[in-house]
């Protein structure tokens, strides 16, 4: 099942499938790690709407939400 | 004496870089300008052989530039002559510094410079985090499949820095000899996708895990925590305020003392007449002023480095992005906020970092109103004289005085985030949270000493020249009555709906050179006796206008000259440092205009309701 990054749940893994959004803004997630492919977990999510850190290729990287929303992972059903 | 050679570091940010080019470099270093913009790097010679340049650039991710810095600091790699005349116009090596950890990731950016065409040597760096996490990476195998010298450096003891200093002198100063330098920009040859398939075949190839270890605590489970994550900040935050604030105060007043010892001295030493009194009142005092701030400045400059070479600091802008983020910033801002509690200097200069021309512009333009250090004396003795006798609610009062600045920052980021800065640049905020590490303490004080100079540098000049300007301006046409005094009674007009007289408006205006000298012009104005805080609060609160009973001092006109202080920007270092960091006189004359009539504004109001 495919579905924003944003929604992926705490225990869950997912798998980067795409990224919308403008050229810039995917070739700028791509280095940071979200290639498609890559395993990306969830770390923590800050309160009041604040951004949610990931680890993804063995990275921690923090996004905004709505970032967070334009980033597409598969996850097992 | 041996060929010139041009070697340029670069590398992602956080990768031990500037650790590196420490051991190098030693005390050489300089900072160098990268010509058409405020990002610096620095300069220096290899300690072994003077005639090694070694350039330690800003971290850059990519060869495709993302932010100005980086495409800066991509220009300085194809032209490192453009920032100093000892460098050739092509690097003899580009030196890449990768973290271990983080090999995959970085390994494209080697990709691409190889791919640029410069002569590449890589380091991989943080070999004590790649031991401890139990892999190891196979740096014959890599330098092979590369076809690139790989060297292993262990940041934390120096390890492996011998190897590279002999790799170093030994390699031949090709660029000027060759026709065939490397032209940019940079066009990628493939897709991020590519490069990332193509590192991860060499990773897998060349890294192995050794040992299966034990999962160490991960300290973001707590740091990171919706819940826990803000309760440290706040503690780490607490600590940190109270150490810029008590720590400092005996090395201030250590400054203090001193300057005072060494005037004295001059003065019973010289010839009296203006020479003397020149170089002491003017000279000295307006250096003394200055230099009574420096303390706090390292100390500020200390903790930050403490905070950001652990990794604390990005998580820090994590936390603080959501607030900041309502009023149109982003956590970027988080570090230029913070430092302008301590100085607007240093916290205009760090707000370099912010990627965005509109978020850097709006920081710039609310650093001011964070109630930096110049204001506390003179906050100190208005709550005295507000609060008579009440030391623990004057504590509180002065607490709330900094919420109330902060408030007020916040109020005119969003207003003038509506009028102003309406370029539409993406706001966007991402960051990459380095890995926990214990901060190496030579680096930490380097780095601390080499901020405190540029510092000095910046600010020293300006606020001294002013103060000399103003004590000229006290002494004459003659003492009983200085240019200031008439210059002060010409401003009775505005100065009564503040509810003060002349003699405050001098103090004022004398504060235009460095704030604190409000008190110090208070004591001379209405000539109390003792310097001490108490005698001087006991003096004012029973000062009355000239020929009249009415107090000076009361509730509206302590308020109204609060908010004043609050606003007003008074600080000429600042403003020059605002023209620096903006582009131009345009927004500093802005800023300074528009707090200076705000603060009237509410200071009048006070002054009229109260």
């Amino acid at each position: 099942m495919v579905k924003p990054l944003l929604t992926l749940e705490k225990a869950g893994q997912g798998t980067v499938v795409a990224i919308d959004g403008d050229a810039s803004f995917s070739e700028r997630l791509k280095e940071m790690g979200f290639i498609p492919g890559s395993p990306v977990s969830l770390l923590s999510k800050m309160a009041f709407g604040g951004p949610i850190s990931f680890k993804v290729q063995n990275t921690k990287v923090a996004l905004r939400r709505d970032d967070a929303a334009r980033v597409m992972v598969s996850v097992p059903a | 004496m041996s060929q010139a050679r041009t070697v340029v570091l670069l590398g992602h940010p956080n990768t031990g870089k500037s650790s590196l080019f420490n051991h190098l470099t030693g005390l050489s270093a300089q900072v160098v300008n990268y010509p058409g913009s405020t990002v610096e790097g620095k300069l220096g010679q290899l300690k072994q052989d003077a005639s090694i340049h070694i350039l330690d650039t800003p971290g850059v991710v990519s060869l495709v530039p993302r932010t100005r810095d980086e495409s800066v600091a991509i220009e300085s790699l194809y032209s490192p002559d453009a920032c100093s005349d000892e460098l050739a116009s092509s690097p003899d090596l580009v030196m890449v510094v990768v973290d271990g950890t983080q090999l995959k990731r970085h390994l494209v950016l080697v990709r691409q410079i190889q791919q640029a065409g410069f002569p590449v040597a890589m380091v991989v760096s943080m070999s004590d985090v790649l031991k401890r996490q139990g892999d190891s990476i196979n740096c014959a195998n890599l330098s092979k499949t590369l076809d690139v010298p790989v060297f292993i450096l262990n940041n934390r003891e120096g390890d492996g820095v011998t190897c590279i200093v002999d790799y170093l002198q030994s390699i031949p100063a090709i660029a000027a000899m060759s026709v065939d330098q490397p032209q940019g920009p940079f066009e990628p040859h493939e897709s991020i996708e590519s490069s990332f398939a193509w590192a991860n075949d060499i990773v897998a190839a060349c890294v192995s895990q050794e040992t299966v270890q034990k999962a160490s605590f991960d300290w973001d489970r707590i740091l990171l925590n919706p819940l826990g994550g803000p309760l440290v900040f706040l503690g780490v935050m607490s600590v940190f305020f109270w150490s810029i604030f008590a720590l400092a105060t005996p090395f201030i007043d250590a400054v203090d003392t001193g300057f005072v010892a060494l005037i004295e001295l001059l003065k019973t030493v010289l010839p009296s007449g203006w020479g003397a009194r020149f170089l002491t009142e003017g000279v000295l005092a307006g250096i003394g002023a200055f230099m009574v701030f420096v303390p706090q400045i390292a100390l500020l400059f200390l903790g930050l480095t403490v905070m950001e070479s652990s990794g604390y600091l990005a998580r820090g802008a994590v936390l603080v992005d959501r607030p900041l983020s309502a009023i149109g910033l982003s956590g970027r801002c988080f570090v230029p906020l913070l430092s302008g509690c301590a100085c607007s200097i240093p916290a205009m200069m760090a707000a370099r970092t912010i990627p965005g021309y509109r978020q850097r512009m709006l920081t710039l333009f609310v650093i001011p109103l964070m109630t930096c250090t110049a204001r506390l004396p003179v906050y100190g003795l208005l709550l005295a004289l507000l609060i008579p006798g009440n030391p623990v609610t004057q504590g509180m009062a002065m607490t709330g005085v900094y919420l109330l600045s902060m408030v007020l920052a916040s109020l005119v980021a969003a207003v003038a985030g509506r009028f102003f800065f309406l370029e539409k640049t993406p706001d966007y905020f991402h960051i990459e949270l380095p890995s926990w590490r214990r901060p190496l303490i030579g680096n930490i004080l380097k780095t601390t000493q080499d901020q405190t100079v540029r510092f000095i540098k910046n600010a020293g000049p300006i606020i001294t020249l002013v103060s000399i300007v103003l004590w000229f301006g006290s002494v004459w046409p003659s003492e009983e009555a200085p240019l200031v005094h008439l210059f002060g009674q010409w401003l009775t007009p505005l100065l009564e709906p503040m509810g003060v007289d002349w003699r405050v408006g001098v103090a004022l205006i004398a504060a235009f050179a460095a704030r604190e000298v409000f008190v110090s012009a208070l004591v001379v104005i209405f000539a109390v006796g003792d310097e001490s805080l108490s005698s001087l609060v006991t003096h004012l609160s029973s000062a009355t206008f000239e020929g009249s009973s009415q107090l000076i001092f009361t509730p509206g006109s302590i308020v109204g000259l609060l908010l004043f202080f609050m606003v007003a920007l008074q600080c000429m270092s600042t403003v020059a440092v605002a023209k620096k960091e903006m582009g131009g006189w345009q927004w500093p004359m802005v800023m300074t205009g528009g707090y200076l009539i705000l603060a009237y504004s509410l200071a009048v109001v006070a002054n009229t309701i109260l």
